[in-house]
């Protein structure tokens, strides 16, 4: 008998469930630039785009207070399709219900944990969020996903001003989520902000790596290839 | 500080509007939406503190800049004259000119005066239209009102024309009282003093009344000080005369003690010339004065001829001041000593007659030394004489006498005379006590009680057994004690105790009676012998004692008059007046001028002559009814005016407290002087720099915290993020690219 070593290629298929924060500080947007959900949006589709392109499964969840949306794991495209109908649908009904109920923060964090329960199956979850919720809380939320196994990757979306904050003359901040209003001089506590939101993104990006959780921020300015580029090298780490 | 355009002054308002844009900016902030406060809050919580502290200073630099600015354009200029709003106001304006004696001097500068009158008229011609002066001229002849500020200047320039220096101490203190009290009453805004002086210590010696005024003085107009005072040159002078006479009798020889100060620096040679008359009569040996040093002369000369002699002592040569270089006596000599005899009438024998020996002794100094004319008059026929004109009355044995002549005996005593009483059997105590109550204690020096004589108890009587050894008639009569004591008296009047009195006790008996009692009244002198001069009374008379006692009382009461008083430019001359007189004086100053006085001081009665400015020898024309009397007074210069110490400022400037001081050392620079003061220092440039650096702080402070592009990407989070740095499309074709 002769033996053979056998080289081939073999593809795995990949279960990837995209969580899209929907909660109204997703709105934001500053000048001209997409909103940062728009943004996420659009990101969730060219990414749901990619994976099926490579017959990986993707499913798409979206949540504010509650879960808006939730579409199980699929790898045909007639999901796929529905996959954007029903974002479309969603970003429309976001849009007209903008100032009418009644505004209460959003708990990014209890919603990742009861997500975290309804996965059952391993597989990757794109986050797709601007993570306003106590760090500590989303983090624990987080762990939950890895204690699943599941594989967890985070595009921390924000808007340029979010990190930025190039607003000059004193201007009164409204809560986009709670409503609350607050008379703010940009010069005096822009110093003070960049540090706050440097160390909260810090601190996500620190406590993602000990848990091995891929974490990217980005702003609704950045292009999406560079977004494409960073879930290709994670997928073929998997 | 003053404004020149103080209407801008209420642009100062705009201050509050920095603080009404803050307030209404505020309410006026754009509203934003923002993903999440929780960020800002925390920032905001922390910058709250510092923020307050920012936005204070900016409103602060804000308002400042405002009212700062409505200064500037309100022209201020930092004033020492001129009060906040009085920049064209007019002026009220008090010149203090002091032309003391020592005014006179001239130092290495010249002629102090001059300097004086160059100032004074230059303060004059910085005067404007309408404004107000006052010339205080504190020595010397009245030459304009000082109750009154004027605003016709020619009026004060003649007066001031008019000014000379005197021999006088300036009362630079009361001046200022004077000045003050004329300003605080003035109108106009801005007030000024001017006080022109020498800065001698010893016109401000009155402190405590310094105080006073200054106390009373809530704030003071500024004051000038012009210093006319000058390095010094060397000067000697005379400060004091003495004259001693033992009568005022031609003949008798006059000592005259001249005091010579030397010059604070320099030992000096001088010579003293003594004249009389204006011809010179003697002359000391050249005297050295060490620096600082004093020395006396003494001269001596004899009057003659019944008048009143004008001297002087001089010294020779010049100095710095010739002011101090002359002393001014009077002497009024008689060929004899004018003495009355008041007694109730000639006894048949002549050697029973009370006065006899009196009468005998007085004719033996008349007989002896041609000294003393004797006049006997009886009591009848006092009222129709002039008592004046006697040195002494000797009024012996009188009955008590009518009121009017008791009345005449105690004014003649007042106003100078020398009344002796001598005791004997027509004395009754009793009404002698009530005629000198009527005469208010003006008749006899002491209350007499009752008679005394001889009795079981003192058959020889009693002998005098004290006598006053400090009294010049009776101290050489005090050794041996044999000469007195010899003296029996049988029969006195005793007199009450002289304790609580003015009276003197001259003479005692071995019981301790008071025997011979002096007391001055008014100008003249009472005296009272308690004993007759009747050998039945004493042996008195009959002793070698009696003589020479009465050649010493004689001679002493009359050489008290012999030199006429000497007195210090401004003093004042009085005579005493009876209230009955008829008085009228008339005064021939040294220049010659004659002064009419008719009018006495009811309250006082005395005459006053205040017009002594000019120095040497006053001759006073005393006109009671039909007769005349003349006397002289000498009027010298104030010695300590020359002294020549100054008064330091410092010690000034707490005499001259509240008011501000300025002094303008050169006399000849004054209105220079005037016109910086008053016109100032312009400050509208200090605050409009003011402004610019509240500006560029305001801009700096505002401006501090706003980052331009670069700096934001610096800070930016965002250029962390590789994306940005990889292409950069704008959200249309990232719009594009999603769908």
């Amino acid at each position: 008998d002769r033996l053979y070593v056998k080289q081939y290629e073999e593809e795995t298929n990949l279960r990837a469930q995209i969580v899209l924060d929907a909660s109204r500080s997703m709105m934001y947007h500053s000048g001209e630039s997409l909103t940062k959900f728009q943004y996420g949006s659009y990101l969730t589709a060219v990414l749901a785009c990619l994976m099926a392109r490579q017959q990986d499964a993707v499913g798409l969840t979206a949540f504010d207070q509650q879960i808006q949306l939730d579409m199980p794991c699929r790898t045909s495209a007639r999901h796929f399709g529905e996959m954007m109908r029903q974002l479309e649908s969603l970003a429309g009904n976001l849009e007209s219900k903008a100032d009418g109920v009644e505004r209460q923060e959003t708990h990014v964090a209890d919603t990742l944990h009861r997500l975290a329960e309804r996965f059952k199956r391993r597989c990757l979850i794109v986050l797709i969020s601007d993570l306003y919720d106590d760090p500590d809380a989303v983090i624990r939320a987080l762990h939950h996903f890895r204690h699943r196994r599941h594989d967890v990757m985070i595009f921390n979306v924000f808007d340029k001003a979010e990190l930025e904050f190039p607003f000059r003359e004193t201007m009164r901040f409204v809560d986009m989520e709670t409503g609350e209003q607050l008379q703010v001089d940009p010069a005096f506590v822009r110093e003070e902000y960049l540090q706050r939101i440097g160390r909260f993104i810090d601190g996500y990006r620190k406590s993602c790596n000990e848990c091995q959780i891929d974490y990217v921020v980005t702003h609704t300015a950045v292009p999406y290839d560079f977004m494409l580029s960073r879930y290709l090298s994670k997928r073929s780490g998997l | 500080m003053t404004f020149g355009t103080a209407l801008f002054l209420w642009g100062m308002a705009a201050g509050a509007i920095p603080v009404v844009l803050h307030m209404i900016n505020r309410q006026k902030a754009p509203v934003a939406p923002f993903s999440t406060l929780r960020f800002l809050r925390a920032s905001v919580e922390k910058t709250r503190r510092r923020k307050h502290v920012h936005d204070l200073l900016l409103l602060l630099l804000r308002v400042a800049a405002m009212v700062l600015i409505a200064i500037a354009l309100a022209r201020p200029a930092l004033h020492w004259l001129q009060q906040w709003f009085g920049n064209h106001a007019s002026k009220a304006v008090v010149v203090i000119l002091d032309n003391s004696g020592s005014m006179a001097t001239t130092d290495q500068n010249g002629r102090r005066f001059d300097r004086v009158t160059s100032a004074t008229r230059q303060v004059l011609d910085e005067l404007g239209p309408g404004d107000q002066v006052g010339l205080l001229v504190p020595t010397g002849p009245r030459l304009i009102s000082s109750q009154r500020l004027f605003q016709n200047h020619e009026l004060v320039r003649q007066a001031f024309g008019s000014c000379r220096v005197s021999f006088e101490r300036a009362d630079l203190v009361a001046a200022l009282g004077q000045a003050r009290r004329l300003l605080r009453n003035a109108n106009s805004p801005n007030k000024e003093i001017y006080l022109v002086t020498d800065m001698q210590a010893c016109c401000w010696d009155d402190a405590k009344r310094l105080q006073e005024i200054n106390n009373n003085a809530k704030e003071g107009p500024p004051i000038v000080v012009v210093d006319v005072g000058g390095p010094p040159r060397p000067n000697t002078s005379l400060t004091r005369i003495e004259i001693e006479a033992t009568a005022p009798v031609a003949g008798i020889p006059l000592r005259v003690t001249t005091e010579v100060r030397g010059d604070p620096q320099v030992a000096q040679e001088r010579n003293i010339g003594l004249y009389l008359n204006d011809q010179k009569q003697d002359s000391s040996p050249t005297l050295r004065i060490e620096p600082a040093q004093k020395k006396t002369q003494t001269f001596q000369v004899s009057l003659s001829g019944k008048k009143i002699h004008r001297g002087d002592v001089r010294l020779e040569g010049e100095d710095a001041c010739p002011a101090d270089d002359r002393l001014y006596f009077a002497a009024n000599t008689d060929p004899a000593i004018p003495v009355a005899i008041v007694k109730p009438a000639d006894h048949e024998i002549r050697n029973l007659d009370q006065a006899y020996y009196l009468e005998r002794a007085l004719e033996s100094l008349g007989d002896e030394q041609g000294a003393v004319r004797v006049q006997t008059l009886t009591p009848n026929v006092v009222p129709d004489k002039s008592l004046s004109k006697f040195v002494i009355v000797f009024c012996v044995n009188l009955p008590p006498p009518d009121l009017n002549v008791a009345q005449q005996l105690a004014d003649y005593a007042s106003s100078g005379g020398n009344l002796i009483w001598i005791c004997g059997d027509n004395v009754d105590p009793i009404a002698y006590d009530s005629l000198n109550k009527e005469c208010h204690e003006r008749l006899v020096p002491i209350r007499l009680v009752r008679f005394r004589e001889s009795n079981d108890q003192h058959p020889d009587g009693w002998n005098i057994s004290w006598l006053d050894a400090e009294h010049p008639v009776v101290a050489p009569f005090v050794e041996p004690a044999s000469v007195h004591q010899g003296v029996q008296v049988f029969q006195f009047v005793e007199m009450a105790s002289t304790k609580g009195t003015s009276a003197r006790v001259l003479a005692r008996l071995n019981e301790g009676q008071p025997l011979l009692v002096e007391r001055s009244v008014g100008s003249g002198s009472l005296y009272l012998l308690a004993t007759s001069l009747h050998v039945d009374w004493t042996n008195f008379p009959l002793k070698p004692l009696f003589l020479p006692f009465v050649s010493r009382l004689t001679f002493h009461l009359a050489g008290s008059n012999a030199t006429q008083p000497l007195l210090t430019a401004g003093d004042s001359w009085s005579l005493p007046v009876a209230v009955s007189d008829e008085v009228k004086v008339e005064i021939v100053q040294p220049d010659g001028q004659v002064v009419q006085i008719s009018t006495s001081n009811p309250e006082t009665n005395r005459i006053r002559f205040d017009e002594t400015h000019q120095v040497g020898v006053y001759e006073a024309r005393i006109h009671r009814g039909p007769d005349t009397q003349k006397a002289a007074f000498a009027v010298n210069p104030d010695p300590d005016e020359f002294a020549s110490r100054r008064i330091e400022r410092t010690e000034l400037e707490q005499f001259l407290r509240p008011s501000k001081v300025f002094y303008c050392d050169d006399a000849s620079r004054v209105s220079e002087a005037i016109q910086t003061l008053r016109k100032g220092v312009e400050l509208g440039g200090v605050f409009l720099l003011l402004v610019l650096v509240a500006l560029v702080a305001e801009a700096y402070y505002a401006n501090r915290r706003a980052l331009g592009p670069r700096q934001l990407a610096q800070h930016s989070l965002a250029t962390s993020i590789p994306g940005n740095r990889i292409s950069e499309l704008n959200v249309s074709k990232q719009k594009e690219l999603s769908r």
